[in-house]
Formats: C-alpha cells, sequence, structure tokens
C-alpha cells in the first residue's frame, strides 16, 4: 500500500479514536445554574414588613389641657416616630380612633384585670367566637401578625407607663393623673421602642438559630460533698413553658445536662474581704474583681462533652468549695453580683452554699439559677432588656412582641445572607470554569432560590410563620450548595493541565506519523520540481 | 511680627476646633469573643526536623496563653518523634539544651503524615469537608472569631511547598480567605509564615480584617538558628527562636503587648532576613492589636443583675428568704432586687431599678479600654486648655515688651 495513503490512514485512525477519549475525559460535567433567576433574586430588594398599629383611646376619659391640639399634635408625633423607629424592612401602619371604654377603668389596680377587660371589650366590637378560637387555633402553631393595640388611659391607682401583658398584641399606656401633654407623647414614644429590641450584640452565634443549651452543675471542690440536682424538675418547671414557646414560632432547642467536678479557680485573684451582716456581725466572703474574672475561671476548659452539630450555648452553674465560699464578683461600684455571661460560651451563674452538708440542689434551690439562666438566654438570643418604662408580667421571660420582632429581624436576616451567600456561589464558580458542577448543587441552588421566592411572598400574604421558615431552608440550601465538598479549586485542571496530560500518550504516537508524512509531502515535492526540470 | 501673630492665631483656631471634636484613639468595632488557632507544618523528612519544632513551639505558646485544644488545627506532615533517626525518641526539641520536650503527653495532633496536603488545607480553611469528618478536624469558627494562622516549611516565591510534592499558591491562600469572609467565618485573622520568601505568599490577599507576618523578602532566605549535635540537625528557625524569646515574657491576659512590639523585637540583623508587617483593611488602628487578641484567649465577660422575672406555677412560699443578692446575707447598702426600691403599686414589675446597666449588658467592648479612651481623650483635652492658655499669656507678654 502506498506510504502516504497508510500515513494518512493511521493519522486518522489517531485522530478519531483519540479525540472522543480526550473530549470525554476532559469534558467537565456542569449542571445548569438557574444563573439568571439567582443574579435577579440577589439584586432584589427585600420586601417591607409593615407593622400595623391602632392606638385606640376614649375621648371621655382622655385628660389633657386641650383635647383637640393633643389628639392633632398625636397624629402628627406618631408619624414621626414610626420614622425615628422603623428599621429597613419594618414600616408602621398606624391609625388612631376613638372608642367607647364601657367599663369604668378608674377603680381598678390590677393591670391582669384591665388587660383581660380591655382584650374582651375591643375583640367583642368586631369577632365572634369562632373567629377567635380560629384565631387562638393560629397562634398555637406559632401562626402571627404583627398587628398591636395600643389603649391610651389615664388610671389613678396605677403607676403612669406601658404595660406589657403576657401574651396577646395588646398594650395599654397609663397616662396617670396628668394632663401634662409631653409626658404623655414620651410615653407613646416609649412604646414604640418596643420594636427595637432585637440586637446582634449580645446574640450567642449569628450563624444559626438552632441551639442547643447545656445545663452544667459545677462542683469546685467536692471533697467531703457530692453534689447533685434535680435538674429535670427545675428545667420543666422553669425554662420548659419558654424553651416551647421558642421550638413552636422560632428555633429548634434541645438541652442537656451534666455534672463537672474540680473546677479550678486561680487563688491569687480571689480576695478575702470582709463585711457586717444583717445581725451586725462580721462575716468573711471572697470576691473576685471583673477585670480578673476572664483570667479566674477558666472557661475553655469547662466544656461539655455533648457532640452535636449545633452550637453549644452553656448554662453553668458554679458551686465554689468551702474555701471559697461565699464568693462573689465585684463591680467597681461595690454591688456584689452573682452572675456575669462570656460572649460565645455561654453563663455563669455562682451559687454559693451557706449549709456545707447540702448534697442535693432542689427545685426551689434551683428557682433563683434559673431565673438568671433565663435572663442569660434573653440577651444570648438578641433579645434586649426592656426600657424602663415599660411594666411586664414577670412571669413571662419572652413577651409575644419580642419574638414577633426576634422572627421578623431574623426572617430578614436569612434573607438577605441566601441572596449574598448564592451571589458569592455565583462568583466563585464563575472563577473556576473546569470545576465540575454536581446535579447536587444545581438542585440546592435551585431549592434555596425557590426557598426565597416562597419567602417573599409568603411576606406579602402577611403570612411570616412560613416566610420564616422558607427563609430557613433557604439558607440551609445555601449553605449546603456553597459548603459542598466538590468545590475545591485544587480537584480540577485548567486548559494547560489537560494537554500536558495528554501529550505524553498522543505525541509519541503522533510524532512518527506527522514526520513520516511530512517526509512524504517533501519528497512528493522534489518529485515533482523533477519533472518540471525534466520538461 | 505680624505673620507670626496670625500663625498663632490660625494655630490656635485649629486647637479650639480639635478641642470640640472628640478625639478617638482607638476605633475597635471587633465583635471578638473567641479564639482559634491553625498551626501547620508542611514538611516531611528528618532534616526538616526544625520545622516541626517551630509548629510545635506556637502550639505550646498558643496553648500556655489559653487558647484550649478544642480551638487548634495543629497539622504535622510527618512523625518526627519516633523517626528511626530520633536518638531521643518520642521526644521533640527546640533548643540543643534539651529544655523542653515538645512532644509530651499533652499534644493533639489533628491532621498528620499525609493528611497533611493542600486540599485538606484548602478544605480546612474553607469548610468545605467531606460529611465524614470529624469536628475535631473542622474549623468551626464565627464571626466573632480571632484566626491565628502559621505556616512553617519550604517555600519561594508565592507558594509553600506541602510534603514535598506540591504547593499551595498565595492565590488559592488568597481565595480561601475571602471564602471565610464571605462566610463571616472570621472577625480577624493573623497569618504568621515563617519559609523562604515568605512575604510573597501574601502578597495576593484581598479580604479586609488579615494581619500578615512574613520572616523574608523576595529573593531571601528564611535561616535556621542553631545546630544540634546530639541530634543531627537545625533544631528551630531564627524567626521562631526570637519569636519565642518575645512571647515567653508575656503572660496569659497580657492587654498591654501590641503586635507591632512583637513584630518589632526581630530585627533584620538577628533573623538575617527582612521580616514583614502588613495590615490588610484592618477595621481597627493597627497599634492598637494586641498579642493576646490572636494568640491568648481572653474571654470578655458581662457582669449583669438578673431582672425581676419570676415563674409562674411557682408553689414556693411568697416569702421565702432568698436574698437575690447572693445567700450569703451580706448587709449591702445597695441592694438591688429590693422591692421597697420599687415605685410599684401593682404585681407588675417595673424595670426602673432593677435594669442593668443597659451600657454594659449591651456592649462587649472591655470597659478598660472604653475607659482608657475617655481618659485620654480628657487628658488631651486638658493639655489642649493649657496650651492655649499659654499662647495667650505669651502673647500679652510679647506685646508688653514691645
Amino acid at each position: 500500500m502506498n506510504t502516504t495513503l497508510k500515513v494518512l490512514l493511521s493519522l486518522l485512525f489517531v485522530i478519531l479514536c483519540g479525540s472522543p477519549i480526550w473530549y470525554h475525559t476532559m469534558t467537565v460535567h456542569q449542571a445548569k445554574l438557574p444563573t439568571n433567576k439567582l443574579l435577579n433574586l440577589s439584586s432584589s430588594a427585600n420586601p417591607k414588613i409593615s407593622i400595623q398599629i391602632k392606638l385606640l383611646y376614649d375621648e371621655e376619659i382622655l385628660k389633657t389641657s386641650n383635647k383637640e391640639s393633643f389628639l392633632s399634635q398625636l397624629k402628627k408625633e406618631v408619624k414621626k416616630y414610626s420614622k425615628e423607629f422603623q428599621e429597613d424592612f419594618l414600616t408602621f401602619q398606624i391609625k388612631t380612633h376613638p372608642i367607647k371604654l364601657q367599663k369604668d377603668y378608674n377603680n381598678m389596680d390590677d393591670p391582669k384585670k384591665i388587660t383581660k377587660l380591655l382584650q374582651e371589650s375591643l375583640s367583642f366590637q368586631k369577632e365572634k367566637e369562632k373567629e377567635k378560637e380560629k384565631e387562638k387555633e393560629k397562634e398555637n402553631q406559632g401562626m402571627f401578625e404583627p398587628k398591636y393595640t395600643l389603649v391610651l388611659l389615664n388610671l389613678p391607682k396605677l403607676s403612669e407607663g406601658i404595660y406589657l401583658p403576657p401574651t396577646g398584641r395588646l398594650v395599654w399606656i397609663n397616662l396617670g393623673e396628668s394632663t401634662n401633654e409631653n409626658k404623655h407623647l414620651n410615653n407613646i414614644k416609649n412604646f414604640f421602642s418596643i420594636f427595637t429590641c432585637i440586637t446582634n450584640t449580645t446574640k450567642f452565634t449569628t450563624q444559626t438559630d438552632d441551639l442547643h443549651i447545656s445545663f452544667i452543675l459545677l462542683n469546685q471542690d467536692p471533697r467531703g460533698r457530692v453534689l447533685n440536682w434535680e435538674f429535670e424538675k427545675a428545667f420543666n418547671n422553669y425554662l420548659q413553658p419558654t424553651i416551647e414557646k421558642l421550638n413552636t414560632r422560632f428555633s429548634e432547642i434541645t438541652h442537656d445536662s451534666e455534672m463537672i467536678a474540680y473546677a479550678d479557680l486561680e487563688q491569687s485573684r480571689v480576695h478575702k474581704s470582709e463585711a457586717i451582716n444583717q445581725n451586725n456581725e462580721k462575716e468573711v466572703y471572697y470576691s473576685i474583681s471583673k477585670n480578673t474574672l476572664r483570667r479566674v475561671i477558666q472557661i475553655g476548659e469547662w466544656s461539655s462533652s455533648i457532640a452535636t452539630n449545633k452550637p453549644v450555648l452553656r448554662f453553668i452553674l458554679f458551686v465554689p468549695g468551702k474555701r471559697f465560699t461565699p464568693l462573689f464578683i465585684n463591680r467597681s461600684s461595690k454591688k456584689n453580683r452573682d452572675a456575669f455571661i462570656v460572649p460565645g460560651i455561654g453563663g455563669i451563674s455562682i451559687n454559693n452554699l451557706n449549709n456545707s452538708e447540702t448534697q442535693l440542689l432542689n427545685k426551689n434551690d434551683l428557682r433563683r439559677p434559673f431565673l438568671v439562666f433565663a435572663n442569660q438566654m434573653r440577651l444570648f438570643l438578641g433579645i434586649k432588656n426592656l426600657n424602663k418604662f415599660i411594666y411586664y408580667d414577670p412571669s413571662n421571660i419572652i413577651h409575644d412582641i419580642e419574638l414577633d420582632m426576634l422572627i421578623l429581624n431574623t426572617l430578614i436576616k436569612n434573607l438577605n445572607e441566601a441572596k449574598h451567600s448564592l451571589l458569592s456561589l455565583h462568583t466563585l464558580i464563575k472563577e473556576l470554569p473546569y470545576m465540575e458542577i454536581p446535579e447536587e448543587i444545581r438542585i440546592h441552588i435551585q431549592n434555596a432560590i425557590n426557598g426565597i421566592q416562597d419567602s417573599e411572598s409568603y411576606i406579602n400574604k402577611k403570612n411570616y410563620k412560613s416566610a420564616y421558615f422558607s427563609s430557613k431552608r433557604a439558607i440551609d440550601d445555601c449553605n449546603r450548595a456553597f459548603f459542598n465538598p466538590s468545590i475545591s479549586s485544587q480537584l480540577y485542571f485548567e486548559m494547560q493541565n489537560r494537554f500536558a496530560i495528554y501529550i505524553p500518550i498522543f505525541l509519541p504516537m503522533l510524532a512518527p506519523l506527522i514526520t513520516k508524512l511530512l517526509k512524504q509531502i517533501s519528497s512528493f515535492l522534489k518529485k515533482k520540481k523533477k519533472k518540471k526540470f525534466q520538461f | 511680627m505680624m505673620k507670626k501673630q496670625n500663625f498663632s492665631y490660625i494655630f490656635l483656631f485649629c486647637v479650639l476646633i480639635n478641642l470640640f471634636f472628640p478625639v478617638c484613639l482607638s476605633t475597635r468595632t471587633s465583635t471578638h469573643n473567641n479564639n482559634w488557632a491553625v498551626i501547620v507544618c508542611s514538611s516531611r523528612f528528618w532534616f526538616n526536623y526544625r520545622h516541626v519544632a517551630n509548629a510545635l513551639s506556637f502550639y505550646h505558646t498558643v496553648k500556655r496563653l489559653g487558647i484550649p485544644d478544642s480551638n487548634i488545627i495543629l497539622m504535622l506532615a510527618d512523625d518526627w518523634a519516633c523517626n528511626a533517626r530520633n536518638c531521643f525518641p518520642g521526644k521533640i526539641f527546640n533548643n540543643k539544651d534539651h529544655n523542653l520536650n515538645l512532644y509530651g503527653t499533652n499534644v493533639e495532633i489533628d491532621y498528620r503524615g499525609y493528611e497533611v496536603n493542600v486540599e485538606n488545607f484548602l478544605r480546612l480553611l474553607t469548610g468545605r469537608h467531606e460529611p465524614d469528618v470529624p469536628r475535631n478536624k473542622r474549623l468551626l469558627t464565627d464571626s466573632g472569631s480571632n484566626i491565628l494562622v502559621y505556616l512553617t516549611g519550604h517555600g519561594g516565591n508565592e507558594f509553600l511547598k506541602f510534603q514535598d510534592s506540591e504547593e499551595v499558591s498565595s492565590k488559592d491562600i488568597a481565595d480561601a480567605f475571602e471564602q471565610m469572609y464571605q462566610k463571616k467565618r472570621y472577625n480577624e485573622i493573623l497569618f504568621i509564615i515563617e519559609t523562604c520568601q515568605a512575604n510573597t505568599l501574601f502578597s495576593k490577599f484581598y479580604s479586609p480584617n488579615i494581619a500578615a507576618i512574613g520572616c523574608s523578602e523576595l529573593g531571601e532566605n528564611s535561616y535556621s538558628h542553631h545546630f544540634d549535635s546530639s541530634i543531627g540537625v537545625q533544631v528551630i528557625d531564627s524567626f521562631t527562636y526570637f519569636s519565642l524569646n518575645f512571647l515567653n515574657n508575656i503572660k496569659p491576659g497580657d492587654s498591654h503587648t501590641t503586635l507591632e512590639k512583637y513584630f518589632n523585637s526581630m530585627t533584620p540583623k538577628q533573623i538575617r532576613s527582612q521580616p514583614r508587617l502588613e495590615f490588610f483593611q484592618f477595621q481597627r488602628n493597627p497599634r492598637d492589636v494586641l498579642v493576646s487578641d490572636f494568640f491568648g484567649s481572653i474571654h470578655e465577660v458581662v457582669s449583669h443583675p438578673i431582672n425581676n422575672y419570676t415563674f409562674k406555677n411557682d408553689n414556693d412560699n411568697d416569702n421565702d428568704n432568698d436574698n437575690d443578692n447572693g445567700n450569703a446575707n451580706i448587709n449591702e447598702k445597695e441592694n438591688v432586687n429590693n422591692n421597697d426600691n420599687f415605685q410599684l403599686k401593682n404585681q407588675f414589675q417595673h424595670t426602673e431599678k432593677t435594669q442593668p446597666n443597659m451600657e454594659q449588658s449591651n456592649q462587649f467592648q472591655p470597659r478598660v479600654e472604653d475607659e482608657a479612651i475617655e481618659l485620654s481623650d480628657n487628658y488631651f483635652r486638658i493639655g489642649m486648655i493649657i496650651l492655649i492658655f499659654l499662647i495667650f499669656f505669651f502673647s500679652i507678654i510679647e506685646k508688653i515688651l514691645t
């Protein structure tokens, strides 16, 4: 067979077989991502959440120097406050109108009764029993609407201020017997401060809202005294209702308990002092200053043994040994405290046992420490302490309005984070054009986009519970996509690497074929020249 | 004369303006509340003994200053302690005097041997692990975490060698840090690199709040400090040696030693190469960055009184003797939760007297620092007032004399 033909056929054979092999082995599977939707969503603004407030007043009861001017000023001021206190995503819709309070509240001095009467009289104006029951069902399932009713009252027997009932969204302000309009307006202004009760400063973690709480009984010196505690009873009695409320409406909070012994204190930092007690006797006590606190108690070593994927919030009940009892934390103003929080770790309450023979901390003994933990839990959830002009029912650790604001703030934060994550992921994928994008990532991104869209549509429909949980799912999918193990530049080869891999395979095959072909071409050309000369 | 007077009035005007504006000596706005350390020795083979000594020296330093093992990721690429050539089996020293065994029973190595590779290192930083990777091998940081990243080994122009077979480039590390920034997985990072041409490894950083220290410039080598004839190899590098000289004088809880001071303690003459300290879009004033912000583990604490919450369905006796200030019955003048202080006429609890100090409970800035800033501002203002007075006084004297 003609050599040239052989060479050509061999070359063709190598190319025909080699090209598909090269193509199939070098092609990276990249799932088609919904890029346009992703980009549109990332650049879109979040829908605004509107808080509706009905400001009600009984003109006959209202005590002011000039009712008409007060009412007109009230309408203007309320608009001002709503702008002052509104967040980026919250808008206030306030309506003021007069009502007629049928009962005589002047002689009442029980805030709970007043709240109940107000709730009954206001609801009877519009709703029937069935609708009331429906609303209660919704509440039990965690659904809510940020609609609040603010009633202005003038009650001589109660202190002036804002009264925040434990449940429900009815708030009333006692303007007292004063006719000072500026005072009244100030009280109303303080009401709006409730809507700014959420802060990230004290929040335990911004990564997730699901937490695991570890309750630790820390016995500094168990020699001669092995302590135990009735944790289950105390928890079920004191904290369970609040945590259940949070689990229904906000996040998944699990808990466990543990007992640890032999926690060290840096003895050089503990000061011994004397004070005179109520019986005019000298008593010795021990204190640690706040500045040395961070080193005195080795928080890093006091980890619980729980293994969980959720962030662990520790509440430690520290029982100092007999040698350092009673132990307090001194502040610069010489007030003694026995509790502190460590951001990112948890809260500590010092429990001094007077009776050195105590071996069991029963439910009653644990009441105060659990109160401390409840307070600390509020701070770690990001709920500020209430404004000093607000009266609240102390049996309710987290009020409905605070929980509403927590959910709404978290909802918007989730949406923002999800959009930002998607955009970052898109930028990252663009920078790695040879990276494999498995179907898994595409599914997670699609789910995240759906979650964000669902959340926004629920917000427009004012179904904030569903909006919140959709946003949670969206951010979860975003994180699964972003942290997918296949996204690693080290796993994929750029174009020059691809050639570098295949050159050692194809070059030895192609080199002799190509050189032979070139030889054939040059010999053919030579022959042609000879023929010309012959002619 | 006129010109001098004009100048003094202009100067006075500037001073007056400064008096009315607070002087901000520090712009600390971080939410730092925990520390992590990633310590990597990327070399293998017996003759790179000094690299593991470097890594373990920093490991022990951060442990001594307070970072617990749960917050330290230690990556050692080879096992020198049990190497057949080690005439001190199970021991590693960083000094020819053999004062301290770095490889005691208290060393937790998270990645060892061939697990120390570029892929695992980048997966550690970016958080992209396979689902079966245990927690102790993950960098579980958050937006409040300060991270110390210390790398030692062989390197070159914008790369660091891993296991003598692969490299990680400066761009890879920069991209990893950016991804950490995108997902808010750090507050601040201190990146320390001890290799040849180390400073080139952070030339590509573009994420904010990163401080980087390298021990040698482009074209320079990083040198060992001394040779141990009993072991037969160099036992420590110069940069680490002089770092330890400085860091060993820092006590846990130190709140004065700045990073600049640490960096300035090592001169080019000592380490025989040109070190560099660089800050990338650092939010805080770089001069305020403390060594303990990264090397130690000082937790901010916030003490607070409790609000007047009680519990529902409390079957306790209303007259229980539980003193809210503690069980010691100490007669304190300011009894925080004493009901007599309330203006209440009813069961609802007023928060006025029991409200914790709003500033204190809502801020995690150390109170000491805030007070120090305020004090400095006051000193500055007093100084300015004295200066103005002196200017007036001398100008009057000048007029009288002329």
